[in-house]
């Protein structure tokens, strides 16, 4: 090990990492063993310290960070649920605090919802809430079953749920045929891909960084922690089109020369976890995974700042999943300080799917066009992932997606790209849906509101999330969110969300200000009524 | 690039770029030794009108960085009002809100963390204080390598902790790093409480081990108040719970202020003229029967002049010092392989090595900046061989632990050089060019294989193979090792065999390679290098090197024998023959450190008459006729070599304790009154002619030493110092490739096997540090002993026990642990009322007389 690391510089990361990997040998083949996944199997703090050789502090700071360790009772306070009956729903738990512990489990489309372990809970639509909850089994859970995740198209030929529509089918691995890696990277560069997770950097660029990195080893990572309440895309990928994923992967490891790579899914996501798994299975049975490169699942375990990359790769490493400021960059030094691609589910499924295909079939030439699959809930008609084409207004996504307002309902805003994302008035839905006219997009969960939901509900709804949520990492976040909800006036607020936008760390502090700052231009005082 | 319109040039991070161009930024998280982190958010600036934090940015050219601008003041002002909406930080960041007009009243305050912890007897912690800079558990990461700190709890309710205990019952090493990192107050040195604002401040070397730690030493009212680790080569600012705590000694009320003169049986104060004046007429009327032992504790002036008064004043050459009982082996070993006996590297070169290998040496404990320093090396992907019967913190890290049975040092190293031999991992041109023996060496080695001698060593084949590859295939491996090597029956020779094997994979004259003995005492090096040695002089001269021995005698002024004179061991036997009938005994407290301690007894009382320069009445001053009371290192000029060669300044930070001297004055009056007058005013004068009569110490002047001193060979004066040796060729010409045999030693096969050696609290002896607060943190010696052992002698954790050889007896508590292995205990030798060398015995290095404390058969029962 030590000759193949000689030429390898020293990481930037912290020291605990080199502990870590010296202390159980966890770099560079597996994941598995990992103190996170010690304590997700119930382990005591204890028993993690000495068994993984770590200092006590260091576990229980692990711990701590997390707050989907262990099996509790946790009602969804996703913004669908919180304004789709989440507060009835927690009363009925059981559960004293408005915040059930869990924000979004991806089932918008069927709010409100909850999660007791691995298990899922989510109101059929239609159902009332009291009739749902009341017919129940012999242990007192809801009997309904979970409906599978409505889904359409507004572009033909789909492309990201082009195997999941009528009359498609998710493709096995090994019927994926990949070109070569230059060819991959090729087909990337004429397609100029970008990512889907809410960045939207150039794909080629990324995997061509990482390839050029000088190294000894190099890692693949697929982020499945699509924490933006209101978003459901990546959800049903992973559970109903894993092999696209794994494809994607593939592709990539192939394009930069990785041996292992690691799919992160949340904890949130029980049963994405448990369909990712039983693909990587059939596809190492089956031969194409486990020699030249091989996947392993990670769960992470509740932290929406995971979804970050460097905070992801903190996570995989089984450290307090913080963000570290960039430059570095993953690409040249990542996971274990070499050089990681880390990218999101959705635009690896669509990576197999371009480098197959002749340069005619691209997802767009300019950021602002290709297709995108977002997920539409509220006070729609028909809840679902819709893929558009980018730059399609959001009122024809919701009228030729979503079927309109839910019967009886009158819009009055959306929520577009989760609680980091904007807020549009429904005065202001014929605004195109590209990164260009409306930055900060996220992974476009959008999520409706009607009439009967205030501004001022709205904002509390996005300082809470922003308080729960910040990692404490840096000074302005760490203390700035948690006083959010006691500004008194506009001057006041404001000069907070100055503070948190140039000062914070990562994009989670800086986007914590976006949405705030569109409800004080459109709605005004209201935000402090 | 631009700062406030002032160009500089764009390297490193804004923030350093900044600094260049004279813009101080509040930094409060960014600090020496640490990587940047961009925790406190407090750096911001503006690049080209966008606002970064200046620490995590690299530096670009044509950047326009605005650091004073309306929009960064508001901010910073906001930034400051929400930490003092978190905590009472105090210190520099406290002093730093005040003056950006912070007065906590913009943001609602939530109850207090209720952090405070007094249980250490050297740190403070008061978490009410506290920004989450992390600057603490970064220094106790990146510069320790320990992790006593982490961040508990997410986003408002993170705060720094360390595992739920109090403080002191962390796996703390008391390194002091995180108190001086900490820019707020809320982790605080306790001594610094008390200290007066008006301090002295000098700059010095650690008197306690042989790393040779740099020291700010701030001085008031002539006493010392606090210590900080020095922006030095050697350390780099980090210093051990030794230097920057235990220094209560250097004006603890058992210091001997005055000398003592034995009347009636009893030591009673006397003057100095009567004192000095008892030393040299006693001597004179013994001369020719005369020994003295120097003091590896003072400085290399004082050593020089030692040697110049017993060969010049004296006319003997039975001048030895305590690298006798250390690394005499190292030397002879070295000398024998290469042809000069020091380290063959620097420190810096731990950084440089791709491979550390770590032999016989516990030195996160004995040489902790050191131990710290290979830490990191192998936190930062250096890979880590440790060879040692115990499970010490470096072998816990190791990519391979070779765990020896004690006492077969010769067969393992035999076993790995055959590993590289029959696996064909050597540097043949190396070999070819370099070394002379090859043919029968190899002959002899291939049969020395790991499969075989796995039955004698106790390591198995497959690790010894293991531990050979990472080594022969490592670009820049770098061997350390300590007494675990020399203190045995085959000590020289097992450092020959290290040698051997450095020169099989052409590991030596190069960077991040060698062969580098850690030396124990802060001035081991030196008392050797000026020559306390019977049988060479100042700068390793031999006394049958005619010409260079004629140097000596027409600086000196008197002829010198030829012949060279005892060494230690023997000094004791003919003390108890009567073939020598007085000695003089600078610094040491033989009584406790030198083995066999009854025989030790039974020499001295043998004496006509015993001198014995000292801080304190030691078991061995409590036994002369004459005691005169020395200077500590804080009380005198001077200069100390550490284990890398470099010299290094020594400078008096307080006067010495009452009527106590320097020693060099004390010297310099005893040569006097024999006839002997020495013309040195300052110790600065003495290397002018240290200079003249060793030609390796040629270039060396005082003036020269400032900084970070110069490592020897310097030749000549504009000489810059030597880092590496025999990057050329070796001083004998071609390096021998030793072929040794094992012979067992007849200490082997007891019950149980005792190994002696320091824990990181105390130093040898504990003189210092028993007269310290680490009495706090380690209140007595420790028997390590494995569980098995224990329950086959019904002996609890905790619990009194006896040790017994067929030497003496000594006692402690026992403290069972798998650190060690079966068979084997360890004892530490730091208070004297457990009287670990009671049990050590005759047994010594075949070459250099080295006693073999590593190997004493024992046994081990519950004591009443």
């Amino acid at each position: 090990m030590a000759d193949e690391d000689a030429a390898a510089p020293a990481p930037l990361n912290s020291a605990h990492l080199r502990l870590l990997e010296r202390a159980h040998r966890l770099a560079p083949e597996s994941v598995a063993g990992h103190p996170l996944g010690d304590l997700a199997a119930g382990a005591d703090d204890a028993t993690v310290a000495a068994t993984r050789g770590l200092p006590l502090a260091t576990v229980r700071g692990l711990r701590s960070f997390y707050d989907q360790l262990g099996s509790g009772l946790r009602a969804c306070d996703g913004t669908a649920c919180r304004f789709g009956g989440g507060e009835a729903l927690a009363r009925h738990l059981g559960l004293t605090d408005t915040v059930g512990g869990v924000r979004c489990l991806g089932h918008c489309y069927a709010a409100p919802s909850f999660r007791a372990g691995d298990r899922v809970f989510a109101r059929p639509a239609g159902q009332a809430l009291d009739a749902w909850l009341a017919d129940a089994d012999e242990e007192g859970w809801p009997r309904a079953a979970l409906v599978p995740i409505p889904r359409t198209s507004l572009v033909d030929p789909a492309v990201v749920l082009r195997n999941l529509l009528p009359g498609g089918s998710a493709a096995g691995l090994g019927e994926y045929e990949l070109p070569d890696g230059a060819r991959i990277l090729a087909a990337l560069e004429a397609t100029r891909l970008r990512g889907r997770g809410g960045a939207a950097f150039p794909t080629a660029a990324k995997w061509r960084a990482a390839r050029d990195t000088v190294a000894s080893k190099r890692y693949v990572v697929a982020n499945g922690d699509e924490g933006d309440p209101g978003s459901f895309t990546d959800r049903l990928l992973l559970e109903e089109d894993p092999h696209a994923v794994l494809a994607g992967m593939l592709a990539c490891a192939r394009v930069i020369g990785a041996r292992h790579g690691v799919l992160y899914i949340r904890a949130e996501y029980p049963r994405a976890q448990a369909r990712a798994r039983e693909a990587i299975e059939a596809a190492r049975a089956a031969g194409h995974l486990g020699r030249d490169f091989d996947v392993e699942v990670m769960s992470g375990a509740g932290s929406y700042v995971c979804g970050e990359e460097t905070a992801l790769l903190r996570s995989i490493e089984g450290l307090r999943g913080e963000p570290a400021p960039k430059p570095p960059y993953p690409s040249e030094r990542g996971l274990f300080g070499v050089p990681t691609v880390v990218q999101n589910v959705e635009t690896l499924s669509v990576v197999p799917w371009i480098a197959r295909a002749p340069a005619d079939r691209t997802p767009g030439p300019a950021p602002g066009s290709g297709t995108k699959a977002v997920s539409v809930s509220g006070a729609v008609a028909r809840s679902g992932v819709v893929e558009i084409a980018l730059g399609t207004p959001l009122a024809r996504v919701l009228a030729e997606g979503a079927g309109g307002p839910l019967p009886g309902r009158r819009w009055k805003m959306a929520l577009i790209g989760g609680s980091l994302g904007r807020v549009l008035p429904a005065d202001r839905f014929d605004t195109p849906l590209a990164h260009e006219t409306l930055p900060g997009l996220g992974h476009l969960g959008i999520v409706v509101l009607d009439k009967s939901v205030t501004v001022r509900a709205l904002a509390e709804h996005l300082f809470e999330f922003a308080r729960a949520e910040s990692c404490g990492s840096c000074a302005p976040c760490r203390i700035g969110t948690s006083r959010l909800r006691d500004m008194p006036d506009r001057v006041r607020l404001e000069r907070l969300l100055e503070t948190l936008e140039i000062g914070s760390l990562c994009g989670f502090g800086q986007g914590v200000p976006r949405p705030i700052r569109d409800l004080l231009e459109h709605f005004g005082d209201e935000v402090f009524a | 690039m631009r700062v406030n319109g002032r160009e500089v040039e764009a390297r490193g991070t804004l923030l350093e770029a900044c600094r260049a161009a004279g813009a101080e930024l509040p930094a409060f998280c960014d600090g020496p030794g640490l990587r940047p982190a961009g925790h406190c958010r407090a750096c911001l600036v503006e690049v080209d009108g966008r606002p970064q934090a200046a620490c995590v940015t690299p530096a670009r050219e044509g950047a326009d960085v605005r650091t004073n601008t309306t929009r960064l003041r508001a901010y910073r002002r906001d930034l400051g009002e929400l930490m003092r909406a978190e905590s009472q930080p105090g210190g520099w960041v406290g002093r730093t809100l005040a003056e950006w007009g912070v007065d906590g009243t913009r943001y609602r305050k939530p109850a207090s963390r209720a952090g405070r912890d007094a249980s250490h007897p050297y740190l403070r912690l008061d978490l009410d204080a506290c920004i989450l800079c992390r600057r603490c558990l970064r220094a106790c990461e990146e510069i320790q390598g320990q992790f006593v700190y982490a961040v508990e709890g997410r986003g408002p309710s993170a705060r720094l902790a360390w595992g739920g205990t109090p403080f002191a019952e962390t796996g703390c090493v008391s390194c002091g790093a995180c108190a001086a990192s900490c820019p707020t107050g809320a982790i605080s040195d306790a001594d610094r409480e008390a200290a007066p604002v008006m301090t002295r401040l000098e700059r010095t070397t650690c008197g306690y081990c042989g790393v040779g730690c740099q020291l700010d030493v701030h001085a008031a009212g002539g006493r010392i108040v606090r210590i900080e680790g020095a922006m030095a080569a050697v350390n780099h600012g980090h210093l051990c719970v030794k230097g920057r705590y235990a220094h209560a000694h250097a004006r603890h009320p058992d210091r001997l202020t005055t000398p003592l003169v034995r009347r009636g049986g009893e030591l009673v104060a006397a003057s100095w003229e009567e004192a000095i004046a008892t030393v040299a007429r006693e001597l004179e009327r013994r001369r020719g029967q005369v020994a003295g032992l120097s003091s590896s504790r003072c400085t290399n002036e004082e050593n020089y002049l030692f040697q110049k008064w017993m060969r010049a004043g004296l006319g003997t050459h039975d001048v030895d010092c305590c690298a006798r009982v250390c690394h005499a082996p190292s030397a002879a070993g070295m000398r024998a392989a290469f042809g000069m006996g020091a380290a063959t590297n620097s420190l810096a070169d731990i950084e440089r090595a791709d491979l550390l290998m770590v032999v016989g040496a516990n030195v996160t404990e004995a040489h902790p900046v050191t131990g710290a320093r290979i830490r990191q090396a192998v936190l930062g992907g250096a890979g880590l061989i440790v060879v040692d019967p115990r499970v010490t913190e470096l072998a816990a890290l190791a990519d391979v632990h070779l765990r020896t049975r004690p006492g077969t040092n010769v067969p393992l190293f035999n076993a790995l050089a055959c590993a590289l031999v029959d696996e064909g991992l050597l540097d043949r041109d190396f070999i070819a060019a370099r070394t002379e023996g090859w043919e029968e060496y190899e002959r002899f080695i291939r049969g020395e294989t790991p499969e075989r001698l796995a039955a004698v060593t106790g390591v198995p084949a497959p690790q010894v193979r293991a531990a050979a590859r990472l080594y022969g295939r490592a670009a820049r491996p770098m061997m350390m090792h300590g007494l675990g090597v020399t203190e045995h029956l085959q000590g020289s020779e097992a450092v020959m065999l290290l040698c051997n094997l450095a020169m099989l994979v052409g590991a030596i004259g190069r960077p991040g390679t060698g062969i580098n003995p850690l030396r124990g005492q802060n001035n081991v090096q030196g008392a050797a290098d000026m020559g306390c040695q019977p049988d060479l002089l100042t700068g390793y001269v031999t006394l049958d090197d005619v010409a260079g021995r004629a140097r000596f005698e027409a600086a000196w002024g008197r002829p010198l024998p030829a012949t060279p004179g005892r060494i230690l061991p023997d000094m004791y036997a003919a003390a108890r023959t009567g073939e020598i009938r007085a000695m003089f005994i600078f610094g040491e407290d033989v009584l406790q450190t030198d083995p066999d301690s009854r025989q030790v007894r039974a020499s001295l009382e043998a004496l006509e008459f015993l001198a014995v320069q000292e801080l304190f009445l030691t078991d061995t001053a409590r036994l002369a006729h004459v005691v005169l009371p020395g200077a500590s290192a804080f009380e005198k000029d001077g200069t100390f070599t550490n284990g890398e060669r470099r010299i290094q300044r020594v400078r008096k930070v307080v006067p010495p304790m009452g009527g106590a001297r320097a020693d060099w004055e004390i010297l310099c009056a005893l040569m006097s009154a024999g006839g002997l007058p020495q013309p040195f005013r300052h110790p600065d004068e003495v290397w002018e002619e240290i200079a003249r009569v060793a030609p390796v110490f040629a270039g060396v002047r005082a003036a020269r030493l400032e900084g970070d001193g110069l490592q020897w060979p310097v030749p000549a004066l504009d000489h810059p110092g030597t880092t590496i040796l025999h990057t050329e060729r070796f001083p004998r010409g071609r390096g021998r490739l030793a072929r040794v045999a094992y012979t067992p030693s007849p200490e082997l096969g007891g019950a149980l096997t005792l190994m002696t050696g320091r824990v990181l609290e105390h130093y040898n002896t504990g003189t210092m540090t028993r007269r310290s607060d680490n009495r706090k943190l380690v209140a007595g010696d420790a028997l390590e002993i494995h569980p098995d052992d224990a329950a086959a002698r019904g002996i609890a954790e905790g619990e009194p026990v006896a040790i017994a050889s067929a030497h003496g007896e000594a006692r402690a508590r026992a403290r069972i642990t798998t650190r060690v292995p079966a068979g084997v205990v360890f004892l530490s030798f730091h208070f004297p009322e457990t009287g670990a060398n009671q049990l050590t015995g005759q047994v010594r290095d075949r070459i250099s007389g080295c006693p073999e404390y590593k190997v004493t058969a024992v046994e081990v029962r519950r004591a009443d």
